[in-house]
């Protein structure tokens, strides 16, 4: 069995190997993108099972990624994590009726990702994870 | 020669009376030749019958008659006041003493003898004549003095009278002059006092004797406002003469008076005297020079605030403008103006509204206050603040408007361009922060991330004290992270950004969450976190999150500053004075704090005091975002506590009714309450979700599709009550009957299985729907009991389990 593809798109180097160490170590292929453009070229290239998507990319156009995910055919079906560090008033709700599955606040517990990351992705919980 | 006195008289009348034709006629000879006229008689008899006829002035009487002598007819004769004065010559033949003595007591005059001395019959008849003409005189002269006198004394009582009575009109008329309390002076042409009346004696302090004889306008020093000489010629000219002139009084007082002078004129047509009257002006002039000034400073005031006053004059829809409303206006002064002229100048999109409002200030005879836009001649628009008032006449009826208007155009840009700065700061303080956020997470993130990647041992073993070292990294971390949160929570607090979802939520779930989050912190610290909830405490109405966020700041707060090996607990019950209040004590038995600082205990940026152990105080926000919260649900906290012996912070939240929640849902209280029903929405989960958080999500997505199916003033959508976590329960009452309500239950079906993503998170789906039993009183339809009565409806309706949010342990 193939390990599940896992696109990251996210313009922070430092963050994005954070990623990339985690990830991995959990048993996940890592792709990344770092600004909006090759967030959509790579996307349909590797077609993930799962992005996470950083809603603070360069020129501020993290929901313009999401709206070109959505409207992509093969895209549309893949499950997408929307990490942000902004706080503004109603990100998450614009996220989410955008078409994301999830919304993470940055910086963000790794077990709570990795938990989501999962539950995405229709992999079981490990024991211990996830709060009663 | 006539013997008459006055030659003009007539001759004198004598009468000879003889029985004797002989003797008669003798007489009449010797008498003929004098002129006399003469007349005749035979006897006594017809003597007496022709002086009867016409009295002679002279009687010649023979004494000796037949029948009655002469004696007898001269007794008779002087009994007669119209003939005893005429002289009788008694003619008798006898000429012994007794016959004259007897004849002269019968009232002869003279004797004559027979024969008769013709001399002597002439010297004794003219002295005779004469005496009689001497005797007549005088009687005709007395008489007429007497008549004379008569209508003399007459006269003289005429006028008596007649001066009595005009005295009296006179004394009158000086006391009504007295009367009066005008001067009235009169005054001869050498302007000298003729009279003076009580009234002049009061106004000028002379009394009428001091003041009658001098020259008047010297006594009064009197100044005119036109010259003397012209005031004179006016008398002169035209009889009277009006004006205002100054006085002075004997004590020097001014006075104002109006003053009318008056001509008088004699038979001749001469001027002989003047009567002035002056009616004392000073207090008037006095009130009039104040409101002028008044007046003055008024236009002062507002021409220098640029305040222009106007008056509407309904009835001829004119206006009166005072200058600073032309200038404001920019239009030239015309007066009175015609409304059209004004109303043209407003902007058409405001001139509606205006019009409606001056209507409607007119109808209920009140007063209003508007703001509109004009534009003036050369296009550029000015902004205007007019308050307006109506005035009423006697009979209460709205004549005319009046009211002041200010050209507001620059306050106005002013008022916007502060509004617009406001609101370019707070987007900014948005932005600023929203950036500052971003910036300080992002390193924030990747510290997190390699720290937990070290700790979690992927990168390699830990030696114990890489671990150790690792752990006190990763406490900071969070540490930065909380306070980055706090931060970013209080701008939100300020800027009124923060809301709260108000719900049926449960004390001990809150509590229990709160202190699983923080049992880590509390282990480490080596302190003991109990917690004590009473068991049938009822649904708190409060938001879940933010409830959640005050005890864990609370609790956090209690574990750092209680020493190791201390005790921090947490107890909830109703309050003992108040059953729709709930209690949430947290309470520690550290260090406490001091009294003096209680005061600002919840101010922002309270630092505490040095804690008992190294830990850092972190911003000092928590207690101030506490108190935000606390009023943002409706409660209140504060700290009780012993020092020495420990905090204990306690917060009031609202119990959860039903009442409260749908009171302020249902503006009005006209709908049909006899027609309600119950849609029940209920969600069953397949499985549980993995994360509170996302079911809550969820659940208020689920939420938000139902508030679409929505018809706002007719469905109401009730707060959210607790959920099991398997099955979430939505309760709409709405307002609609049988048929109603099914086309209700089929567009939320409807939606949900467009919209809901049902397949995808698992959720079965069920909608129905009962008609609620309620009684309405139709008689008192008010408010609370249409509330009261669909609140007792619902309860029967619903589950009291769930409703009241009974909670369910773990």
């Amino acid at each position: 069995m193939s390990n599940k593809k896992i696109l990251v798109v996210e313009d922070d180097s430092d963050v994005r190997l954070g990623y990339h160490v985690l990830l991995k170590a959990h048993g996940y292929d890592t792709y990344f993108a770092t600004n909006s453009t090759s967030a959509v070229s790579e996307a349909r290239k590797h077609l993930p099972d799962l992005i996470i998507l950083d809603l603070g990319l360069p020129a501020g156009d993290g929901f313009l990624v999401l709206d070109r995910y959505r409207a992509n055919t093969f895209l549309a079906v893949v499950p997408v994590i929307v990490v942000s560090a902004r706080d503004l008033h109603g990100n998450k709700e614009r996220a989410l009726s955008g078409g994301a599955q999830a919304y993470v606040q940055k910086p963000f517990d790794d077990d709570n990702l990795l938990a989501l990351i999962r539950e995405q992705l229709g992999e079981p919980q490990y024991a211990g994870v996830g709060t009663a | 020669m006539n013997e008459a006195l006055d030659p003009r008289d007539p001759p004198a009348h004598i009468l000879i009376v003889d029985d004797d034709r002989q003797n008669r006629r003798l007489l009449e000879v010797m008498l003929t030749a004098r002129h006399y006229r003469i007349q005749t008689a035979e006897s006594g008899e017809e003597a007496l019958s022709l002086i009867a006829m016409q009295p002679p002035d002279l009687i010649l009487l023979d004494v000796m008659m037949p029948g009655m002598d002469g004696n007898e007819v001269a007794s008779r004769l002087k009994l007669n006041p119209v003939t005893k004065n005429i002289p009788i010559i008694m003619v008798t033949a006898l000429s012994n003493h007794d016959s004259r003595m007897i004849a002269l007591r019968a009232g002869a005059a003279d004797f004559l003898t027979k024969p008769v001395d013709h001399a002597e019959l002439c010297v004794r008849v003219r002295n005779l004549l004469r005496l009689k003409a001497y005797g007549d005189y005088y009687d005709r002269y007395s008489q007429t003095l007497e008549r004379e006198v008569i209508a003399r004394t007459a006269e003289l009582r005429e006028r008596t009278t007649l001066l009595e009575h005009q005295t009296a009109v006179l004394m009158d008329q000086a006391e009504l002059l007295d009367l009066a309390r005008d001067a009235i002076i009169v005054r001869d042409m050498d302007r000298r006092v003729v009279s003076w009346n009580r009234g002049a004696e009061l106004l000028y302090g002379w009394a009428s004797s001091e003041a009658v004889g001098h020259d008047v306008f010297t006594l009064l020093n009197t100044t005119l406002f036109e010259s003397r000489e012209g005031a004179e010629a006016t008398l002169r000219l035209e009889g009277q003469w009006e004006g205002e002139a100054i006085h002075h009084s004997r004590d020097g007082t001014r006075s104002i008076v109006a003053s009318r002078w008056t001509l008088q004129r004699n038979g001749d047509g001469v001027p002989i005297r003047v009567l002035s009257i002056d009616n004392d002006i000073t207090d008037r002039k006095l009130a009039d020079a104040d409101r002028h000034m008044l007046t003055e400073r008024l236009s002062l005031a507002t021409a220098a605030a640029r305040v222009g006053v106007w008056e509407w004059d309904l009835a001829s829809n004119s206006l009166m403008w005072d200058a600073t409303m032309f200038d404001i206006y920019g239009l030239s002064p015309v007066s009175p103006m015609p409304y059209d002229r004004w109303s043209a100048t407003v902007a058409p999109e405001d001139l509606l509204a205006i019009e409606a409002a001056q209507r409607h200030t007119i109808e209920v005879k009140g007063q209003g206050a508007e703001e509109y836009r004009i534009i003036l001649d050369d296009g550029s628009i000015r902004v205007i603040s007019s308050v307006e008032r109506v005035v009423l006449d006697e009979q209460g009826r709205v004549t005319r408007m009046i009211g002041v208007n200010a050209d507001v155009s620059e306050r106005k840009a002013a008022e916007e361009a502060l509004e617009q700065s406001g609101k370019d700061r707070m987007r900014f303080k948005d932005d600023f922060l929203s950036n500052v956020s971003h910036e300080l997470r992002s390193p924030l993130t990747a510290i997190k991330q390699f720290t937990s990647i070290l700790f979690s041992g992927i990168a390699g073993e830990l030696s114990p004290v890489q671990r150790e070292y690792q752990q006190i990294v990763l406490k900071n971390v969070q540490q930065l992270q909380s306070m980055i949160d706090d931060l970013l929570e209080v701008t939100r607090l300020e800027s009124g950004k923060l809301t709260v979802e108000l719900v049926s939520t449960s004390i001990h779930d809150a509590i229990g969450d709160a202190i699983d989050t923080l049992q880590g912190a509390a282990r480490v610290k080596g302190v003991k976190v109990t917690w004590d909830v009473a068991p049938d405490l009822p649904a708190a109405w409060a938001d879940r999150t933010r409830l959640r966020q005050m005890l864990i700041i609370l609790l956090d707060n209690a574990i750092k500053f209680t020493g190791k090996g201390g005790n921090a607990q947490v107890r909830a019950k109703l309050a003992p004075n108040n059953p729709r209040i709930l209690l949430v004590e947290v309470s520690d038995d550290g260090c406490g704090i001091p009294a003096d600082r209680v005061e600002h205990l919840f101010d922002r940026l309270y630092q505490g005091p040095a804690t008992t152990t190294a830990s850092r105080k972190g911003l000092g926000l928590g207690l101030y975002i506490c108190k935000e919260l606390a009023a943002l649900q409706g409660g209140e906290i504060w700290v009780a506590q012993e020092p020495q012996r420990g905090s204990t912070f306690v917060f009031t939240i609202p119990v959860f009714s039903l009442n409260s929640v749908i009171a302020p849902l249902l503006v009005n209280g006209s709908w049909p309450a006899a027609r309600t029903s119950l849609v029940t929405v209920t969600l069953a989960l397949r499985g549980p979700l993995p994360l509170q958080e996302f079911q809550e999500d969820w659940s208020r997505d689920a939420r938000s599709l139902l508030e679409r199916c929505l018809l706002p003033d007719l469905d109401v959508l009730l707060p959210r009550t607790h959920s099991d976590g398997v099955i979430e329960q939505f309760f709409i009452a709405a307002f609609a009957d049988d048929v109603g309500t099914s086309v209700l239950a089929n567009r939320i079906r409807s939606q949900f299985e467009r919209y809901g993503r049902l397949d995808e998170t698992g959720l079965t789906l069920a909608v129905e729907h009962t008609p609620l039993p309620a009684r309405v009183d139709p008689t008192d339809l008010s408010t609370d009991t249409l509330i009261a009565t669909l609140v007792s409806a619902l309860e029967t309706a619903i589950d009291s389990q769930i409703l009241l949010g009974a909670v369910q342990h773990e």
